[in-house]
């Protein structure tokens, strides 16, 4: 199954990055550029795919047929025209280890990206698993809408637009639905690993465009540290599993304004300019609110390009835009309902414009929301701000400047959209701020990237690492053999964390021993190493046994205490295991002799009266006794 | 000795800025657990739950061929339904599981309708004129309108 999805993926990847081969300007070799053309292959080509999914499902009953066999052709012919290309004089002679840093610092840097990228992959599959299909807007809106093309036939848009179900936002545009939709139709099945691998693809090709972009137009080095940035968003990483659209949109949103900076650096760059407008149209193409960002861009771009005169640029800005549009503007013509927020009573909304209350809860809450929307241990914006600090600022280039002016005015536009939301303000503020920041998160660290002056000769690199070639190996060796050692260290101790509902795990001879929660307690606590869990009277505690080795002989041991004199019996099967008095000191406990069967095994524990309440609280649990320190021998 | 200090600071600040970095993904780390471990009473989210609860409700009414638009019925009435997170939730979820069918609040205006009951009876929320087609168990119920 994964294989198929890592097929469809692959192929939209591949038509994605010809693509971008195709436009990119011809001043070098391809090669070189793999590490910018490669990320905005995976966007683009996904974006490409979803639009040929979404035409053929319209007519056709088993449309992933004629879309794969269109994208095909469409790839083989790309990769023709590539080939019949004359070849770039342009020679890469780089070093294989060119990319090495050339200083301890860099060294250091590049060593905690190593394992941050890990530990990041780690909880980004960890959300995955927890919610396979999403949170609540994940499977409401943008994985029914992908069921309703996978499952709904040619006439899904029918029953998509049917007003029973019109909190499902019908008229959201379908580039994850359509993307998503896909991926199962060659799966077979709608299964979630594969919206979820759609997904998961959007935030690896952000970081990667973040770093390659960044490193093209400053340095590694603070590349590395706008990619940290990146990863170091706990927000960003849970949510790029979470199959939503807001990190395909800030994908989008960052491939465009990376793409008009870059065009800076590479005339002629007509090529760039179209692939921006792609980019900017596959924004539309992703949310409503992406729509806004075309608008925004657009005129942003087209504006400065107008002032230097460079119609040609604009010209092929606009052909890129369009072309991306085309299956937006069809769906929302012919297929979507209207947009709640914009349709309806909008001349009264005006009066919004002139309250100023909701200005005032709009600053609020983007007051509260600024510091806390990336759901940071410590927010990184005074650290940020420190590197800008000081004398001989880094001199950005109109086009530079012209991110921040984007994202100024997409800011406006989104304060624009809450002052006349036909919704309860207070309501739509705490559901969609934290999104829309997270969409603009990527490009405002592209930004902040460009405008950090970096060391011109480190103060931690005072003795620069040995140029020589064969040192260059050595500490190519050596840092391989560092981040192996430490992603060993890492991801063991990442192995040993307990699952929510698990009181202790250990291996014993080749297996794994597991006490896991059953019905009747209360949540697990813990304090320091010491966990505990209170039961609510009769409750099951699960030991699970890895392998299917015969039973062995355990032995279970634990500490209980209550809250006032009770007798406590634990029984597996129809065999007390152990019966006592239960009193307010912690008493150990030790069950000897266990067969433990493989699998799971119920440990039954019961009491003979009932809970007393914890405090006079009108929340307070009614507790009985409460098992420690669980464990299997 | 100012281009020295300068680049201490710019050396320091980013540094700095790592360093936070590390502090929020090792909290990251800590406050996304792993799965939890199988069991018979595994926490499992809402989403995965209602697919697991409505999956044999859903094989049933493809097995009928139902399709189009069908009535559906939750613990609250329709125009009470957002008094209450858990029924919108329920309702939603259902809608979710069962796709490509169109679930509407107001039963009335079609022939066949599903009950995604937690609470309530089904005695108490299957209105008059419709029969219980098949139970399901839990309070999933496919109803069909009685025929005059």
């Amino acid at each position: 199954m994964i294989f198929s999805a890592v097929v469809a993926v692959g192929l939209a990847w591949l038509l994605g990055t010809l693509t971008v081969s195709l436009l990119w300007p011809r001043i070098r070799s391809v090669r070189m550029d793999l590490s910018l053309i490669l990320p905005l292959g995976i966007g683009l080509g996904l974006g490409l795919t979803s639009a040929l999914y979404f035409a053929a499902s319209l007519v056709f009953e088993n449309p992933a047929r004629i879309s794969t066999v269109t994208e095909v052709l469409v790839s083989a012919v790309l990769a023709w025209c590539l080939w019949r290309r004359p070849p770039s004089s342009a020679i890469d002679a780089r070093p294989a280890t060119a990319w090495l840093p050339r200083t301890w610092f860099g060294l250091l840097i590049v060593t905690i990206f190593g394992q941050v990228a890990i530990l990041a992959a780690v909880a980004t599959a960890r959300a995955y698993k927890a919610e396979p299909l999403g949170s609540w807007d994940g499977w409401a809106i943008w994985n029914m809408h992908a069921r309703f093309m996978f499952r709904g036939s040619a006439n899904w848009p029918e029953l998509l637009r049917q007003p029973a179900i019109a909190w499902t936002h019908a008229d959201y545009p379908l580039l994850v639905p359509a993307s998503v939709a896909r991926v199962w139709a060659w799966v077979g099945r709608d299964a979630p690993s594969a919206s979820g691998l759609v997904s998961a693809m959007f935030g690896v090709a952000t970081v990667g465009l973040l770093i390659a972009a960044t490193a093209r137009l400053r340095s590694r080095l603070i590349a590395l540290i706008g990619g940290l940035l990146l990863l170091g968003t706990p927000f960003f990483v849970t949510f790029s599993s979470n199959e939503h659209a807001d990190i395909p949109l800030g994908f989008f949103m960052l491939a465009t304004v990376a793409l008009l900076a870059l065009s800076d650096r590479e005339p002629p760059a007509r090529g760039l300019s179209a692939l921006a407008g792609l980019a900017a149209g596959m924004a539309a193409w992703t949310k409503n609110e992406g729509l806004l960002f075309a608008v925004v861009v657009g005129f942003t771009w087209v504006g400065y390009e107008w002032s230097r005169g460079s119609r040609w640029t604009i010209g092929a800005f606009l052909s890129g835009l369009v072309a991306a549009l085309l299956p937006v503007i069809y769906f929302k013509i012919s297929l979507a309902p209207p947009n709640d927020v914009v349709s309806g009573q909008l001349v009264e909304r005006l009066g919004g414009l002139f309250d100023g209350s909701r200005h005032l809860l709009i600053l609020d809450a983007l007051g509260r929301d600024l510091t806390r929307f990336g759901e940071w241990r410590v927010a990184p914006f005074l650290a940020m701000l420190l590197p800008l600090i000081g004398p001989g600022w880094q001199r950005l280039s109109r086009r530079e400047w012209l991110v921040a002016v984007v994202i100024g005015l997409m800011l406006a536009g989104y304060y624009g959209i809450y002052l006349l939301t036909p919704w309860d303000l207070g309501w739509h503020l705490s559901f969609s701020l934290v999104r829309l920041l997270l969409q603009l998160w990527p490009a405002v660290i592209f930004f902040w990237c460009l405008a950090v002056t970096l060391p011109v000769s480190p103060a931690a690199a005072a003795s620069p690492v040995d140029d020589r070639g064969s040192r260059r190996a050595v500490v190519f060796a050596g840092l391989l053999f560092v981040n192996a050692g430490l992603a060993g260290v890492g991801l063991t101790l990442l192995g040993r964390q307990l699952a929510p509902n698990e009181l202790s795990r250990t291996r014993i001879d080749g297996t794994e021993v597991s006490a896991i929660v059953g019905d009747g307690w209360s949540a697990r606590e813990t304090y320091g190493r010491t966990t505990w869990i209170w039961s609510k009277g009769k409750s099951t505690l699960w030991l699970r046994i890895s392998g299917d080795r015969p039973p062995i002989a355990r032995t279970l041991t634990f500490a209980m205490r209550s809250l006032g004199p009770r007798i406590v019996t634990v029984t597996i099967g129809d065999r007390i295991v152990w019966r006592g008095e239960v009193g307010e000191q912690l008493m150990p406990v030790e069950t000897t002799r266990l067969e433990l069967p493989p699998g799971l095994t119920a440990v039954v524990f019961s009491t003979d009266s009932p809970g007393v309440l914890e405090s006079a609280s009108p929340d307070a649990r009614a507790l009985t006794f409460a098992v420690y320190s669980v464990s299997v021998k | 000795m100012r281009f020295f200090l300068l680049n201490t600071w710019r050396t320091g600040a980013l540094l700095i800025v790592v360093v936070v970095v590390v502090i929020n993904v090792f909290n990251l780390v800590q406050a996304v657990p792993p799965p939890p471990a199988e069991s018979p009473w595994a926490v499992v989210d809402p989403a995965t739950r209602a697919e697991l609860r409505l999956a044999t409700l859903r094989a049933k009414v493809q097995e009928r061929g139902l399709t189009g638009t069908i009535g559906y019925l939750g613990d609250l009435p329709g125009d009470r339904l957002n008094d209450d997170h858990q029924a919108v939730e329920d309702y939603y979820l259902t809608q979710f599981v069962l796709v490509p069918l169109v679930l509407d609040l107001n039963p009335s205006s079609h022939g066949w309708a599903v009950a995604n009951l937690r609470i309530a009876a089904a005695s108490a929320r299957v209105p008059g004129g419709w029969k219980i087609e098949e139970d399901f168990g839990n309070g999933v119920l496919l109803l069909r309108k009685k025929t005059p």
